[in-house]
C-alpha cells in the first residue's frame, strides 16, 4: 500500500514535469534576426567588406536595419528589446557587462514594441562611439566626432550586437547576436615615394605600408587630372618668404568650390597657401559648420574637421572661410615638401575626391603609374593606402614631378627619317600595288608544291 | 690475394646476374647495335614531318635602312643581341632515295627588346619604357640530306632552307603602341629567308631508346641542331614600300624531331 502510494506520487510528478517541459518548449521566448541587413547608404564593393563598419559609414550617418522576429514574448508589456554592442570578449548577455560600473558593453538600440516582425535600426555612430553607460552613453549618443578617433588601432575590430529581451534589470531568454567588424582608421601611408617622369604620365615607386590590412593604394595629384594649370616650383616662392593669405578662406566660403581656387598665398597668384587649404577643403566638400570650426582652430587640425565636413554634416561653409583667413597670416613653407598644400603629408582624405588620380591594388604593390597627365605641368603626387573597408589612410610625403615628352624608339626612328608603320595591314592603293616579285614567288611555290604532291602520289602508286 | 678475388667476385656476380635478364630481354628487339640497319626504315613508323624548337639570338638590321640619319635602334636599344625563340614545322613531302627529304616548312618566332626611353632632347632617362616586339616568320623549302646518317653511319644531317620571310613588329611605350604624327608604330615587313645548318642524330647514343621513342610516340629521329640564317626581311625585295628592316643574320640552335 505504502509502496503504491509512492509510485503514484512519483508518476504524477514525472507527468507534471513533462507537461511543464513541453509547455515551455512550445512557448520558448526568442528573438531571431533576418539574414539580410539593410544599410542606409549604398553598399561598398565586395572587396571592401560592405557589411563591416567604416569611417565613411560613420560620416554618412549610416544605419544598420534589422528585421527582427519576436517569438512567444509575454503580452503583458513587461519585456522590451535592447540592443547592446560589445567588442570581442565582452558578453553583453551578462548584466554585469551592461552595468553602471565597469561596463564592457554599450547600448545602441531599443524597442518597446512587441510587434513581430519589426524593423530596428542601429546607428553606426552609436556602435563606433562605444559610449558606455558609465560615460553617459546610450542610444543616440554617437556623434560625427566619433568617426575620427584620435587614437586606436588601424586594424579591424570584432564587434557583436546583442539583441536582448529585457524585463526590468533581468535579461530574458532567447537573445540574438549579430557579429561584424569596425574599422575607422585608415592604414599607415607608404614611405619612400618616388616619381619618375614619362610622357603624360608619372611612374611611382614606394615602400609598402606598415599596416597589414591595406588592400590598395590611391594616388592623388595636384593639379587634378584634366586641369592644365602650370604651377611653378613652390619651393622657389617659399624661399622668398612670402606670407599667407586670407583669400583661401574666402574661397572656402563657396562651399562647393575647390581648394584649387584658394590661390594667392605667398604673394603668388598660382600657388595656394599651405595653411589655408584645410578650411578650404571643408568648403570644397560642402561641409558646413564642422569645417568652419576647424578653420578657426588654425591650420593643422583643420584638415580633419574639413574632412568630416565632407560628409555634409552641417551647413554653414561661410564660417570656414572666415576662420581660414585667420590661420595663415604668418605661415611659411614648413611642412611643404614640394608643390601642393592640398596634398600635405599625413592629411586624411575621406573620399577619393577631385585629387584622386589612380589606384593600384594589392598590399604588397610598390609601383604604379599615373596617366592622362599633361606634359610640362608641375604635379604634386601623394599616395594613401586603403584598407579592407575602404578607409583611406593619411597621405604619404608628397613628391613632385613634371611629365615630359619622351623619345621612344618609334619617335627616334621617325625623326631619323624612317617611314615604316601604320598598322599590321598597312597598304595603300589597289591590291598588289607595291609587290615586286612576291606574286611570282608565290606562283613558284605553288608549282613546286604541285610537283611534290605529284611525285609523292607517284611513289605511293608504285 | 685469393680473399680479395673472392670479395670482388662476390660483389660483381650479383650485379652481373642482375644485368643479365634485362640484357636478354633487350636482345630480341635490338639484334644489332647498328642503328642504321638497312631494313630499319621498313620497321620504323612512317616519317612525314619535322618539328624544330628554335632558340637563338636576334639583332634586327633596322639601322641599315637606306635614308636613315643616325642609328635609331642602337640609340635606344644598344647593340646587344636579344633572345629569339620559335618553332618550325616541316612537311617532308618528298623523300629522295639515297639523298634526303624535301618539303615546305613554316616557322613562327618571337623576340622583344626594351629600354628606358630618354627624355625628349635629352640624354636623361625617363621612367618610361620603350619596346620593340618582332614576330619573325618564314615559309621555306627545306632540304635535309640524311643519307649520311641512314646509309653511311655518320650521324650528321646537313640541311638548307630557302624561302620567304615575313615579320610583324610593334613598338610600344608605357601608354601602349607608340604613335608619331598619327601613325601607329606597328606593321609588317617581308623579304627572303635562307639558312644552312647541321643536325646531330641523337639516336646513335641510345638506339634502344630511339626505337622505343618511335614505337610509343612515332618519333623516328631526334636531333640537336645548329643553324645560321640570313633573314632579309624589310629589304624591299618583295614589297616596294617603307618597311622596318627587322631581318637579321644570326644563329639558332635547338632540338628537332622527325615523325
Amino acid at each position: 500500500m505504502r509502496r503504491g502510494l509512492w509510485t503514484r506520487v512519483l508518476g504524477c510528478g514525472a507527468a507534471a514535469l513533462g507537461l511543464l517541459l513541453v509547455a515551455s518548449e512550445a512557448s520558448a521566448q526568442a528573438i531571431s534576426l533576418s539574414t539580410v541587413v539593410d544599410r542606409k547608404g549604398t553598399l561598398r564593393q565586395q572587396q571592401y567588406n560592405p557589411y563591416w563598419l567604416s569611417r565613411a559609414d560613420c560620416l554618412a550617418d549610416d544605419y544598420l536595419t534589422f528585421s527582427m522576429t519576436l517569438t512567444s514574448f509575454p503580452t503583458n508589456g513587461s519585456y522590451s528589446v535592447e540592443v547592446w554592442a560589445g567588442l570581442a570578449g565582452a558578453d553583453c548577455k551578462e548584466i554585469t557587462n551592461r552595468g553602471t560600473t565597469n561596463a564592457l558593453c554599450w547600448k545602441v538600440g531599443t524597442s518597446s514594441s512587441l510587434t513581430s516582425p519589426q524593423s530596428i535600426s542601429i546607428s553606426v555612430r552609436d556602435i563606433v562611439g562605444q559610449h558606455k553607460p558609465t560615460e553617459g552613453g546610450g542610444v543616440g549618443s554617437g556623434t560625427i566626432a566619433d568617426c575620427t578617433p584620435s587614437s586606436g588601432t588601424d586594424a579591424p575590430q570584432d564587434v557583436t550586437l546583442y539583441f536582448l529581451p529585457v524585463t526590468g534589470s533581468t535579461t530574458g531568454p532567447g537573445p540574438a547576436e549579430y557579429s561584424t567588424k569596425m574599422d575607422l582608421i585608415g592604414p599607415q601611408p607608404p614611405t619612400g615615394v618616388k616619381a619618375g617622369v614619362g610622357e603624360g604620365l608619372l611612374v611611382l615607386d614606394w615602400s609598402r605600408t606598415s599596416s597589414s590590412d591595406a588592400v590598395s593604394y590611391n594616388f592623388y595629384c595636384d593639379p587634378p587630372i584634366g586641369e592644365s594649370e602650370v604651377v611653378e616650383d613652390p619651393t622657389d616662392e617659399c624661399a622668398s618668404g612670402a606670407g599667407g593669405s586670407a583669400d583661401a578662406g574666402a574661397e572656402a566660403t563657396a562651399g562647393s568650390t575647390t581648394t584649387a581656387s584658394a590661390k594667392g598665398a605667398f604673394g603668388s597668384p598660382s600657388y595656394p597657401a599651405p595653411d589655408d587649404d584645410d578650411a578650404g577643403l571643408g568648403g570644397e566638400t560642402g561641409a558646413g559648420g564642422e569645417a568652419g570650426a576647424a578653420g578657426e582652430a588654425g591650420a593643422g587640425e583643420a584638415g580633419e574637421a574639413g574632412a568630416a565636413g565632407e560628409a555634409g554634416e552641417a551647413g554653414t561653409a561661410g564660417e570656414a572661410g572666415a576662420s581660414g583667413s585667420s590661420g595663415t597670416a604668418t605661415s611659411n613653407c614648413d611642412g611643404v615638401t614640394c608643390g601642393s598644400t592640398n596634398l600635405r603629408e599625413n592629411k586624411v582624405l575621406n573620399s577619393p575626391g577631385r585629387y584622386y588620380c589612380g589606384q593600384v591594388a594589392g598590399l604588397t604593390a610598390t609601383s604604379g603609374r599615373v596617366q592622362d597627365l599633361i606634359d610640362n605641368t608641375y604635379y604634386t603626387v601623394a599616395i594613401a593606402a586603403v584598407d579592407q573597408v575602404g578607409n583611406i589612410g593619411p597621405l604619404s610625403t608628397p613628391v613632385c614631378a613634371t611629365p615630359t615628352m619622351i623619345d621612344d624608339f618609334y619617335r627616334v626612328y621617325r625623326d631619323a627619317g624612317g617611314q615604316a608603320g601604320g598598322g599590321y595591314c598597312q597598304a595603300s592603293g589597289p591590291l598588289g600595288v607595291g609587290l615586286r616579285w612576291g606574286p611570282w614567288a608565290g606562283l613558284g611555290l605553288a608549282l613546286v608544291a604541285g610537283a611534290l604532291r605529284r611525285s609523292v602520289k607517284r611513289g605511293a602508286d608504285r | 690475394m685469393i680473399k680479395r678475388t673472392s670479395l670482388a667476385l662476390a660483389i660483381a656476380l650479383p650485379s652481373l646476374l642482375a644485368l643479365t635478364p634485362s640484357r636478354a630481354e633487350a636482345q630480341p628487339r635490338l639484334e644489332s647495335a647498328d642503328y642504321r640497319r638497312l631494313d630499319r626504315h621498313l620497321k620504323s613508323s612512317p616519317q612525314h614531318f619535322a618539328f624544330e624548337l628554335r632558340l637563338g639570338t636576334f639583332l634586327p638590321r633596322i639601322d641599315e635602312e637606306p635614308g636613315l640619319s643616325g642609328k635609331p635602334f642602337e640609340t635606344i636599344f644598344g647593340d646587344d643581341k636579344r633572345i629569339y625563340v620559335g618553332f618550325e614545322f616541316d612537311w617532308q613531302a618528298l623523300r629522295i632515295p639515297y639523298f634526303g627529304t624535301l618539303g615546305p616548312g613554316v616557322s613562327w618566332g618571337y623576340t622583344h627588346m626594351s629600354a628606358k626611353a630618354k627624355l625628349s632632347d635629352s640624354d636623361e632617362e625617363s621612367a618610361e619604357s620603350t619596346g620593340l616586339a618582332i614576330q619573325p616568320m618564314y615559309l621555306a623549302a627545306v632540304l635535309r640530306i640524311d643519307v649520311l646518317a641512314r646509309e653511311l653511319s655518320v650521324p650528321l644531317v646537313p640541311y638548307g632552307k630557302a624561302g620567304l620571310g615575313y615579320s610583324l613588329w610593334r613598338s610600344t611605350n608605357d601608354s601602349g603602341t607608340s604613335v608619331r604624327d598619327g601613325i601607329e608604330a606597328k606593321g609588317h615587313s617581308s623579304g627572303t629567308h635562307f639558312a644552312l645548318g647541321g643536325m646531330l642524330l641523337l639516336d646513335v647514343f641510345d638506339p634502344s631508346a630511339a626505337l622505343l621513342f618511335d614505337e610509343n610516340l612515332g618519333v623516328n629521329n631526334s636531333y640537336l641542331y645548329f643553324e645560321w640564317y640570313w633573314s632579309n626581311v624589310g629589304n624591299g625585295l618583295i614589297e616596294d614600300k617603307p618597311q622596318l628592316r627587322v631581318g637579321t643574320s644570326s644563329w639558332v640552335a635547338g632540338v628537332a624531331l622527325e615523325f
